[in-house]
């Protein structure tokens, strides 16, 4: 995770319009990419999101570019990360960083029951629309009938969190956030980062 | 709702430190009140209202015109759980936003954090509070209205300072949008409240 900070700190270092640098930095992502057998093309692809947000960047064309190209590597790097550690490693990487026990501890249930309450969405929805056949009522209703929809998730999800303490109870949680046991960090991944970190440095000098 | 999250390369690392270092005191306070006040049904609660804040943004709020917009939900949160609360559980958001579905940068997560869990979650607990005088309805949409409005002015104000955007093009585009999506955000906000009866 230091690395991609160190990575996004050198892109925001990058010079209005200085393509050869940005070069430099992307050779050194796709070797990263290489080295850890990530793909880098779905990566870069999915980065492509960012691109609609680089419009606020006009209308100089100069600075539209070079925010892009910023925000595109960025996002690939970002993206690669949790490719490359996984949900759960990532979690592990948040704790050695020294973020707070209580806030690693609600990400990693908020990412625990994400799927289930998405799931639980989109049967309200369906039920709502199920429901709202006919002709197409104002808009101030409907936004309403959302913000109620909203409402009953949100009682919804206060049930389930009820439920889930009672099961985290059972099996002797007493309230302190726990998280998994962290392993070091390995001795080839280090070196490899390390290594990583001093090209990015280099790329300064392009 | 055109997305407030600012992306990585937009700002320069300086400018995305100070975010940090403006989101880090404020955010340490929230911790430090929601862990004095931990018992057992505290981590279970924020992680599954951290989940609802997130799916809840997935939710399509119609706006005049036929378009529609997604929740921001730094009102509901506020108004629901209290400011120290929201901003743990906003910051829980903001940080899987950021890492697990490529929604903001990294760097820039500290001005995020300030635009969407401190500005959005203190205008909005503020203006509940001040406007004791009006009926509810009026002060909770006023709340959520507010708060989307000065995110977005925050957001501006930096994407200005950091030469990316200059005020003259951002401020007329991104307020007027953010002012019809504040009202489907004040409407989402009172129907929701109205279910808890908060």
């Amino acid at each position: 995770m230091l690395w991609v900070l160190a990575f996004q700190v050198a892109l925001g270092l990058v010079p209005l319009g200085h393509w050869v640098r940005f070069e430099g930095l992307a050779c050194v992502w796709l070797l990263v990419c290489i080295a850890t057998r990530r793909s880098p093309l779905p990566l870069l692809t999915r980065a492509l999101l960012v691109a609609p947000f680089t419009l606020a960047a006009l209308p100089d064309p100069l600075r539209l570019a070079t925010v892009f190209l910023r925000a595109w590597l960025g996002l690939a790097a970002t993206l690669w990360l949790l490719a490359w550690l996984g949900r759960d490693e990532l979690l592990r990487s948040l704790e050695r960083l020294g973020v707070p026990r209580l806030l690693v501890a609600t990400v990693a249930l908020t990412l625990r029951y994400f799927d289930v309450l998405q799931a639980e969405r989109e049967r309200m929805v369906t039920a709502r629309l199920a429901r709202s056949a006919g002709a197409p009522p104002a808009w101030t209703w409907r936004a309403r009938v959302t913000g109620e929809l909203a409402g009953s998730l949100l009682v919804r999800t206060q049930a389930r969190a009820e439920r889930v303490y009672q099961a985290m109870a059972s099996r002797g949680f007493d309230g302190r956030p726990l998280t998994a046991p962290t392993a070091p960090v390995a001795w080839g991944q280090a070196a490899g980062l390390a290594a990583a970190a001093a090209l990015l440095v280099a790329c300064q000098w392009l | 709702m055109l997305a407030l999250h600012i992306p990585d390369g937009f700002l320069p690392p300086g400018l995305a430190l100070l975010g940090w270092g403006l989101a880090l005191g404020p955010l340490l306070w929230a911790l430090h009140v929601a862990g004095r006040r931990l018992e057992d049904r505290t981590l279970p609660r924020m992680g599954l209202l951290a989940c609802f804040v997130l799916v809840a943004q997935g939710l399509q709020v119609p706006l005049p015109g036929g378009t529609s917009a997604h929740l921001q939900g730094s009102a509901l949160a506020a108004l629901a759980l209290g400011p120290s609360a929201a901003v743990v559980v906003l910051t829980a958001v903001i940080g899987i936003q950021a890492l697990v579905l490529g929604d903001g940068g990294l760097l820039t997560m500290g001005w995020n954090l300030v635009n969407m869990a401190l500005v959005g979650v203190f205008a909005a607990t503020l203006v509940e509070r001040l406007a004791q005088g009006l009926p509810r309805p009026a002060r909770v949409f006023g709340a959520a209205w507010l708060s989307v409005e000065l995110a977005t002015l925050a957001t501006c104000l930096e994407l200005a300072a950091a030469g990316t955007s200059p005020l003259a093009l951002s401020l007329p585009v991104m307020l007027t949008t953010q002012a019809l999506v504040g009202l489907g955000e004040g409407l989402v906000t009172l129907g929701a409240l109205r279910v808890l009866r908060v």
